[in-house]
């Protein structure tokens, strides 16, 4: 595999996972809601480097991510910081 | 034969209010309950037996054990009489001794001594009460008719003599030394529930048969081996006491193989296991074992282990042997050079499931403190993380809620993606004897698994959902509930987040959920399912069992979710009887979680962005560590991939077999610079390994292992290390090594670390679990004997949560190029990627992977049982033979991944759950075509596994894979 196919598939792997966590935080009772809990999800789970790729592949436009991970991402983007202990 | 030094009291204790009774001259209060023969067992008065034992009910047929009894008439017999308040009990006299020396004559004349008692090694049973009840000779001769000799007297073949039976390859059965007592057709009826052995024929041509008359391996005996143990003649005799005679000395230890965590003795002579025998007071197995636990520790002193360090510059290079500072050294610097180079975040660790806690600490331990970097993670990753997420986040804790033992108060049982007799099988054996006592069964899952329907044992519903729908149907069984008005509606009031319910309610009730609707997602019929809902809300006491089937989806968190959400909402959790339990699938996944293997967490499930957790573990360890979450193992090896993440230390796991689309890790491990890895065995991943440490087995090292029931059980060194070190200290020679100090003298000392660095675990210690044998965390101030039964009174997070939990279709499609579903799962006498099950006779059984079909999709296929057949998904190509069995439904195939050359994990995909990113191996699209040859994966594994094997140094040629 050449680095230029892993660049493309390591992205669209993010995209899913960012999609994934979207669908199951789209049933949140409001928009606000949602995008609260995958900002949240991703600041708990994924590394500050993933998080910085995900950011910047929107910034690219931001190709395959669903509308609410969208959202996210831009929220994410815009406040980065670590995790606190009583996030969800 | 029984253990060694093992008292038996002759029939299993009883829980009734306590009774007085005189037993000879003693005053003696046991349970009400409790038989004459136990009773006066347990005040020091031994009365002779024979067919009674404590693993099994009373019988009462050798007659051996009669006594008298003030006010009744004739001999009673001790086993089968229970104590009554004010009894007066004689045990010994002329006129019982009399009787009994009958009885034992009668045995002897068709079972001479001699002939009996060599092979157990004077430990037979038969020659102790024939001792007791003072018998040597007989008076009938040995002439008459009998099963011991091949010749009659008159030189003629003995119609009664039966050859030995030494197909199963663990045990032997002789029938010429067998007095027909029955206590083995019991132990398989009643501990094991297998029911494969009878006793054919009256008088004294009854004998004892497996199967239909076939021999112990082609019946359907599992090869639990409690027959043999229960045998008191040595007529079923393990072949190891057979050839190394009797142990000397025996040790109690915890199993290594699976999370129901049995507790054994291991017997020993010298620097020798001569056997394993289950440990009745182990609170996992009450003196019950497995195939693997019982016989399959071979592989300890296989020749394929590898015993010396081994380093080498490129993976292509032979290994050169080095000393363990020399391999050390080069792991240090290789991983120091990475660092410098590429940034601390470069490398990282993972640790095993089936190391124990201490070790597992270690390693998490050198990862953040001496790594500088949270990148650590665990094989619990692949199977069970979503299994903590969803229940820390409903419930407040990330384990299960129950003992085992609290399945013996279940009334309806639901099993879902679990199939304990093949996965957990003493767990199973408890499980059965429940529903033969009457509880009723649900099963959810794809296959006709054998708890479905097996002798004495059927289930009230089989619910045989598709494969990835398991949230739809959880919903539809909720929905159920909430529609039906099943919800324990005083239980959710007191114990549950008021608003999170009326959510979760308003969610639940809508049509979307209701059985007729999701019957065509599921399949499943909404008559079955509704069915199946009222049983389950109704019982009294309702238990839900849960497995890999569960987690291993997209929508693995949810699910554990929906099933705790249904819990709760029936009012099931909190006693015992009920609950939500996980079934762990290697011996410490339990364990490796609660230790702080995973990436955002240090142990007790507490996130590295907790201050003050994170302070109070950098106070001890001495270093800052990072707030910030480290990399998950699918992560890291698209880091790998990336360039970015480039050093690994794997402590006992072989990535390159367990983990999910082959092709694409081993490209990840070729990527990294520096892969260390520590193993007993050169497995898949030490392919591509530059640093190779030896690792040690369970029976060489001190520690403890967690099973599901969250019980920390001891693990006890029985042998030296053959490799010389323990594998904490190897991890702690690589730690110096790195420059950050450790200086534990003992496991016993790691161990007194966790405890005071985590709350849960503050009341367990090495000296407290060698007084009490096992204990279940939490275990501290508040509980200092354990908790057997979680959220008792209030949730641990305080109120319980209900979480919405919409289905949503996993991305993996059948598509008409890929038109059936593949899941996977286990067999009974292999274990997990195999390295160790493989290297034992447990081959017998199962000697290679099958992928199982349904007929129709067979005959479709142009496919016969047995034929060879290509297995392709979008990612990748394997072949293996065929079984065609309606056990799976049309559109479904099944197989296992024990063998590394069968490669079931090349076609699974990337997917994963959404919340923990646990791979989705249950779930993959795939096509089935009839094939002649190896598919090419196969085809460039084998020759890369032969050049390997090339590369190792000459005394351990032959050793690869
Ligand atoms: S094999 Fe052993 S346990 Fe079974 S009936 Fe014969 S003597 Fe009894
Ligand atoms: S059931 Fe599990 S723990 Fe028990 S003996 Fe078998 S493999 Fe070992
Ligand atoms: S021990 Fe009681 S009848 Fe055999």
């Amino acid at each position: 595999m050449s680095r230029v196919d892993q660049a493309g598939r390591a992205e669209r792997r993010l995209v899913a996972m960012a999609n994934d966590i979207a669908d199951y935080f789209a049933s949140a009772p409001d928009r606000a809601t949602a995008v609260d809990g995958i900002v949240t999800h991703m600041r708990r789970y994924w590394v500050p480097r993933m998080r910085e790729r995900i950011c910047a592949h929107l910034a690219a436009g931001g190709a395959g991510l669903s509308d609410l991970a969208r959202s996210a991402v831009a929220r994410l983007g815009a406040a980065d910081a670590p995790a606190r202990p009583g996030d969800p | 034969m029984r253990g060694l030094g093992e008292a038996d009291r002759g029939t299993p204790a009883a829980r009734g209010a306590p009774v007085t009774l005189q037993i000879d001259a003693c005053e003696v209060r046991v349970p009400a309950g409790t038989s004459v023969l136990r009773a006066a067992a347990e005040a020091g008065i031994e009365i002779p037996k024979l067919c009674a034992s404590e693993l099994l009910e009373a019988f009462g047929s050798c007659r051996l054990c009669l006594v008298e009894i003030e006010g009744m008439k004739g001999y009673p017999a001790a086993c089968t009489t229970p104590v009554a308040a004010g009894m007066r009990v004689t045990t010994h006299g002329a006129r019982l001794e009399r009787l009994r020396r009958g009885v034992m004559e009668l045995y002897l004349s068709d079972h001479p001594l001699a002939a009996i008692a060599a092979p157990a090694g004077g430990r037979s049973e038969l020659e102790a009460m024939a001792r007791v009840v003072g018998v040597q000779d007989v008076r009938y001769g040995f002439a008459g008719a009998n099963h011991v000799a091949p010749l009659r007297a008159d030189g003629q073949a003995n119609p009664l003599h039966a050859p030995c039976d030494a197909s199963n390859p663990y045990f032997s059965f002789d029938p010429a030394q067998c007095i027909v007592c029955s206590r083995c057709v019991r132990a398989c009826d009643d501990v094991q529930g297998t029911f494969a052995l009878t006793i054919q024929g009256r008088g004294f041509a009854s004998r004892l048969v497996p199967g239909q008359d076939e021999s112990f391996l082609a019946s359907e005996c599992v090869s639990c081996g409690a027959c043999v143990q229960a045998c008191p003649t040595g007529a079923l005799l393990e072949k190891s006491v057979a050839a190394l005679g009797p142990a000397e000395r025996g040790i109690v230890t915890t199993c290594a193989y699976c999370g129901v965590g049995c507790s054994f003795r291991a017997e020993m002579r010298g620097e020798t296991l001569v056997r394993m025998v289950p440990d009745k007071d182990g609170g996992a197995n009450h003196g019950h074992a497995c195939v693997k636990g019982r016989f399959a520790t071979g592989y300890a002193t296989h020749p394929d282990r590898i015993l010396r360090p081994m380093v080498r510059a490129r993976t292509s290079d032979p290994w050169r042997e080095v000393s363990w500072e020399e391999a050390i050294a080069h792991a240090a610097q290789r991983f120091k050079d990475i660092q410098r180079r590429h940034g601390r975040d470069a490398i990282g660790g993972i640790t095993s499931s089936r190391c124990t806690n201490e070790e597992t600490y270690l390693v998490q331990k050198l990862v953040r403190a001496a790594f500088g970097n949270n990148n650590v993670d665990t094989c619990a990753r692949v199977c069970h993380s979503p299994t903590g997420y969803g229940l820390k986040n409903t419930l407040g804790e990330a384990a299960g809620t129950q003992a085992f033992d609290s399945v013996m108060q279940a009334d309806v049982i639901l099993v879902i993606g679990a199939n304990p007799t093949d996965a957990h099988p003493v767990f199973a054996s408890q499980l059965k004897r429940r529903l033969r006592q009457g509880a009723q069964l649900i099963v959810a899952d794809p296959r006709r698994i054998d708890l479905v329907r097996s002798p004495h044992v059927a289930a009230r519903h089989h619910l045989a959902l598709r494969p990835g729908t398991n949230v739809a149907l959880l919903n539809a069984l909720a929905h159920v509930v909430v529609a039906e008005g099943l919800v324990d509606e005083a239980f959710v009031a007191a114990r549950c987040e008021a608003a999170d319910f009326a959510r979760w309610r308003a969610f639940i009730a809508d049509p979307r959920h209701a059985p007729e609707a999701s019957a065509p997602i599921t399949g499943v019929p909404a008559s079955e399912v509704r069915a199946a809902a009222r049983l389950y809300a109704r019982a009294d006491n309702a238990a839900i069992y849960y497995g890999l089937g569960v987690t291993e989806h997209a929508q693995g968190s949810t699910a554990v979710m929906a099933i705790a959400n249904l819990a709760m909402a029936t009012g099931n959790i909190g006693r015992p009887g009920l609950g939500v339990n996980p079934l762990r699938g290697q011996n410490n996944v339990q364990g490796a979680g609660d230790m702080g293997s995973f990436p955002h967490e240090f142990s007790a499930y507490r996130h590295v962005a907790d201050d003050a957790v994170r302070a109070s573990f950098e106070q001890a360890w001495g270093v800052a560590l990072s707030p910030e979450p480290g990399l998950r193992l699918p992560n890291m090896f698209e880091a790998a991939l990336d360039g970015e993440f480039l050093g690994i230390y794997i402590e006992g796991e072989d990535l390159a077999q367990s983990d999910p689309d082959t092709q694409h890790v081993t490209a990840a491990l070729e990527a990294m610079q520096c892969v260390v890895v520590h193993d007993l065995f050169l497995n898949e991943t030490a392919r591509y390994a530059h640093v190779f440490l030896p690792g040690s087995s369970f029976l060489e090292k001190e520690g403890t292992f967690t099973n599901s029931e969250r019980r920390v059980s001891r693990v006890r060194r029985v042998m030296t290390p053959r490799n010389g070190h323990e594998d904490w200290q190897v991890t702690q020679l690589l730690a110096n090594a790195m420059g950050y100090p450790m200086h534990y003298a003992s496991a016993a000392e790691i161990m007194d670390e966790i405890a005071r660095l985590t709350p849960t675990f503050r009341g367990i210690g090495h000296a407290r679990l060698d007084a009490l044998g096992s204990l279940q965390w939490p275990c501290n101030e508040a509980a200092p004997e354990g908790t057997p039964t979680m959220h008792v009174d209030t949730f641990v997070r305080g109120k319980g949560r209900f979480l919405v939990t919409e289905y949503v279709a996993t991305r993996e499609k059948v598509t008409p190029r890929f038109p059936l579903i593949l899941t996977t799962g286990r067999i009974l006498s292999q274990y997990n990627v195999g390295a160790q099950t493989r290297r034992t006779a447990n081959a017998a059984w199962h000697a290679g992977d099958l992928l199982e079909i349904h007929p129709q999709d067979a005959e479709d296929r142009g496919i016969a049982d047995g034929d060879c057949v290509g297995l392709e998904s979008r990612v990748g190509r394997t072949t293996l033979p065929a079984r065609v069995t309606d056990r799976v439904p049309p559109g479904v195939v099944y197989t296992t991944f024990h063998f590394p050359d069968s490669g079931a994990n090349v076609v699974t995909t990337e997917n994963s759950d959404w919340a923990t990113n646990c791979p989705e191996y249950k779930v993959t699209a795939v096509e089935v075509t009839r094939v002649s040859r190896p598919s090419a994966w196969q085809e460039r594994t084998r020759r890369l596994r032969e050049d390997q094997a090339a590369l190792l140094p000459e005394a351990d040629r032959g050793s690869a894979g």
